[in-house]
């Protein structure tokens, strides 16, 4: 069974095999419903989202989120900590700029993760934050949709939302790569319970005030990526996949050793 | 967690590089199979509506939708729910979708009933277009090998939301009062 619905600013799809219908539409729904709430907790537009409420009230007093919001802001913590900053949703505030995130409110002029405290279920800021949790989110909603399939029995199926994507099953699936839109998708190679994330420049290149633009912004030079290559990530969840290929984006090194600490392997397809 | 790159497959046996038959699965949701996925287990009735020329220039005017409504594709769900189909061409994607709307005029649900993302030369020949544009059962798409597990930059599908932002338009006009 194949399903797909516009959730996360992209088109999710689930593909399915070897269940019953009426089961895959249970587990269908499951998973779906999976990946709207974690775009409700970590929308970047809804002022009442976890994200939102963090950003608006973290820096007076400690707030409590949900467990999946936690998990992604802990996981953040660690990809920033391994990366050498690299990974850093506080690149928000350069995105804002460009006009391809909403203006906060009380935006700061620089953020970075590392202002939040975790403890209990709870977050701290030291100061006014401005996050964007869109390169990792959107693999940990592939991962909870994952978790919602195989919780109902489901023994093989894939999640990919627009581009992002995990399989599980018996068989390793073949795996492509849509590197530049006017450009037929090639097999990059069969992926067996593991996750593949892709970031390029492809769709979000644009030009503002006369400079070329893109959503793969440096955290520490505030710069766009312009390199026009694809930024390729295999990892064993696909929020590590997702984060991971921005920092595989700005390094274009793929031999730094936070890839092998996270067991992924990272690749990069030169734009022909 | 197992990867087996491309360039390492020309290595293996034949029987390791065989396609599995997932790569071959298709988004292809029919008529019925959309209204039981967003209205299950509820009878729905045809209820196209006849739209005026100043509605449709009003819902050309408030989304950036340009391609004509075909206002047949209307259903009624029995507890006073609609149904609507419609198709929404972007620069890279081609997809024909069913949007299901709560009897109190909010969103219920969107299933995507066909999906085509389609490569630079293709969507710019009008031919290949016209055979997605109102096109009825009887004359399927001619797509290649559907592909589940394609990874690459993230495709945004605002071209979908400025279609549902239409049909909620038309929806304000041409069925909220209707009995």
């Amino acid at each position: 069974m194949n399903a797909m619905r516009p959730l996360l600013g992209t088109y999710v799809r689930i593909s399915m095999q070897g269940a019953a219908p009426a089961l895959c539409s249970t587990a269908m729904n499951a998973a779906f419903d999976a990946i709207a709430r974690v775009q409700q907790l970590m929308s970047a537009f809804a002022a009442d989202s976890d994200l939102g409420r963090i950003q608006r009230l973290a820096h007076q007093h400690a707030v409590t989120v949900h467990p999946w919001t936690y998990e992604v802001l802990q996981l953040a913590q660690d990809l920033h900590a391994q990366s050498e900053g690299l990974f850093d949703p506080g690149v928000a505030p350069q995105l804002a700029a460009w006009g391809l995130l909403p203006n906060h409110r009380k935006s700061t002029s620089s953020s970075s993760i590392t202002q939040l405290t975790l403890q209990g279920g709870q977050v701290r800021s030291a100061g006014p934050c401005h996050l964007d949790l869109g390169g990792i989110a959107k693999g940990f909603a592939v991962d909870r949709a994952i978790d919602a399939l195989q919780a109902h029995g489901i023994a093989r199926a894939s999640v990919n939302a627009g581009g992002d994507l995990r399989v599980f099953g018996p068989e390793p699936e073949p795996i492509y790569l849509r590197q530049a839109h006017h450009q037929p998708p090639e097999l990059a190679g069969l992926l067996q319970d593991g996750a593949c994330a892709t970031s390029s420049i492809e769709y979000s290149q644009q030009h503002h005030a006369g400079r070329c633009i893109s959503a793969l912004v440096h955290p520490h030079k505030h710069t766009a990526v312009r390199c026009a290559d694809s930024f390729s990530v295999i990892a064993p969840l696909c929020a590590l996949a997702d984060a991971l290929t921005k920092v595989l984006a700005l390094t274009r090194d793929s031999t730094l050793p936070c890839f092998a600490y996270f067991g992924a392997q990272a690749f990069i397809t030169p734009r022909t | 967690m197992q990867w087996i790159p491309a360039s390492a497959l020309a290595l293996l046996p034949l029987a390791a590089c065989v396609v599995p038959t997932l790569a071959h699965a298709r988004i292809n949701v029919g008529v019925d199979e959309a209204q039981q996925r967003l209205f299950p287990g509820q009878k729905l009735t045809p209820s196209p509506v006849v739209l005026s020329d100043v509605q449709r220039d009003t819902m050309r005017a408030l989304s950036s939708v340009r391609e004509p409504f075909k206002s047949e594709r209307i259903w009624r769900s029995s507890d006073g729910g609609w149904l609507i189909i419609d198709e929404v061409l972007g620069k890279h994607e081609m997809v024909k979708y069913a949007l299901a709307i709560w009897p109190n005029g909010s969103i219920k649900g969107i299933e995507i009933m066909e999906y085509v993302e389609s490569y630079g030369y293709e969507v710019a020949d009008a031919a290949w277009r016209a055979q997605f544009v109102g096109k009825t059962s009887a004359s399927p798409l001619k797509l290649k090998q559907d592909i589940p597990n394609l990874s690459g930059a993230t495709l945004s599908c605002k071209h979908l939301t400025d279609g549902v932002k239409r049909l909620m338009v038309m929806y304000e006009l041409a069925l909220k009062d209707s009995k």
